[in-house]
């Protein structure tokens, strides 16, 4: 599992999709498949945990590409929101491929395939416990996985966590979300600010404090190997199939997939999409957004 | 007022000072650190973590404004 990739993914997705993504939507999305499970991960026993998080049976449908289109388009029912179900849409989908690089993987075409896909970058380390996950994760090249992304973020998406940015963007791409918050704690814009810089911030700061809880209170070795690390012993895959057999698998799965998708597209979703609505921005190729704000 | 109105009154793209100085960044980053550190998952949570800022700079800053008399908007910066 990726740690703090999560919350970095959010701006550099948020730079990509730009008005036509809400990013509490895109917040909502990257942290939803942990945010009801991880809790539950570390109360199985350990020697379950991997399948119980990402296999099945288990909540491992909660990392698959199907619960993020069921996610979507309950919300784009309920709503009516196109940038907030676009947001959970893309934002769980990029949760899903990060949580390839763990030894565990994620089943992204269930229930069409129940084959975990992985590169195996470093252990899924949750049989030990939340301190020893984090002390796994941190002294793997995860660590290195987070440092990356909070790079790259810095580098190609600075700009996303500017005031400019996010009274440009970010509140005209959910003026709803932002005016209602706004109403209803009366925050001042500054303060709002500060809600939407602190996932970027909860995710740079939880990275320097694991990385040095792992060095300086679980004082594990630092082993940026691929695979690693060494110290917990050899990770248990959720499934021994040849890696032939898990293209094949995954290929099946991805078409049945594909086709159900473009089923459901034509019986419902695209008449759901049709009723609901773009946030005003996007209709009126307008830049820039006072009105909710008023200075 | 209605998506659509606020959507339609929208005429802004100058820059604009950031609200917030480093300084006040790197305080309260480096508190995090020092209590999530010590504290562990009580800090280090989804909940409390993105929150982090907002409370420390925002509103923890104007109660202590408030406190001393100070009733303007106020903040670390």
């Amino acid at each position: 599992m990726s740690w703090a990739a999560h919350e970095f993914e959010n701006y550099f997705l948020q730079r990509k999709t730009g008005v036509k993504a809400s990013f509490l939507g895109l917040a909502l999305g990257t942290l939803g498949p942990d945010l009801f499970t991880k809790y539950f991960v570390y109360h199985v026993p350990p020697a379950d945990a991997a399948r119980f998080h990402r296999g099945f049976p288990g909540v491992g449908f909660s990392h698959s590409l199907l619960f993020g289109v069921v996610l979507a388009a309950l919300v784009l029912r309920v709503s009516g929101s196109r940038s907030w179900a676009a947001g959970i849409l893309i934002g769980q989908w990029a949760h899903v491929l990060t949580d390839f690089c763990d030894t565990a993987g994620d089943m992204p075409f269930f229930p069409f395939s129940i084959e975990p896909v992985t590169i195996s970058m470093w252990k899924h380390a949750a049989s030990q416990g939340r301190y020893g996950d984090a002390a796994a994760y941190y002294s793997s090249l995860g660590a290195v996985w987070d440092f990356f992304w909070m790079c790259t973020t810095l580098c190609f998406a600075r700009v996303a966590m500017s005031r400019d940015y996010f009274r440009r963007v970010v509140v005209p791409a959910d003026p709803r979300a932002w005016g209602w918050l706004r109403r209803h704690t009366r925050l001042p814009e500054r303060a709002l600010l500060l809600v939407y810089q602190g996932i970027f911030f909860y995710g740079a700061g939880r990275m320097t404090s694991w990385f040095l809880v792992a060095r300086f209170r679980e004082r594990t070795p630092f082993q940026p190997t691929w695979g690693g690390p060494a110290y917990i012993g050899p990770a248990k895959d959720l499934s021994n199939a040849p890696l032939v057999e898990v293209l094949v698998r995954t290929a099946i799965g991805a078409a049945l997939f594909a086709g159900f998708l473009a089923l459901c597209w034509h019986l419902f979703i695209r008449r759901w999409w049709e009723r609901g609505e773009d946030p005003p921005i996007v209709g009126e190729r307008e830049r820039g957004l006072r009105a909710v704000f008023g200075d | 007022m209605t998506p659509g109105d606020l959507g339609r009154r929208a005429a802004q793209s100058s820059t604009s000072p950031e609200p917030w100085p480093w300084w006040s960044w790197l305080l309260t980053f480096s508190s995090y650190v020092v209590l999530g550190f010590t504290l562990r998952s009580v800090v280090l949570n989804w909940i409390v973590g993105p929150v982090y800022p907002l409370v420390v700079m925002y509103l923890v800053a104007t109660g202590f404004r408030w406190l001393l008399g100070r009733r303007e908007p106020g903040a670390l910066a």
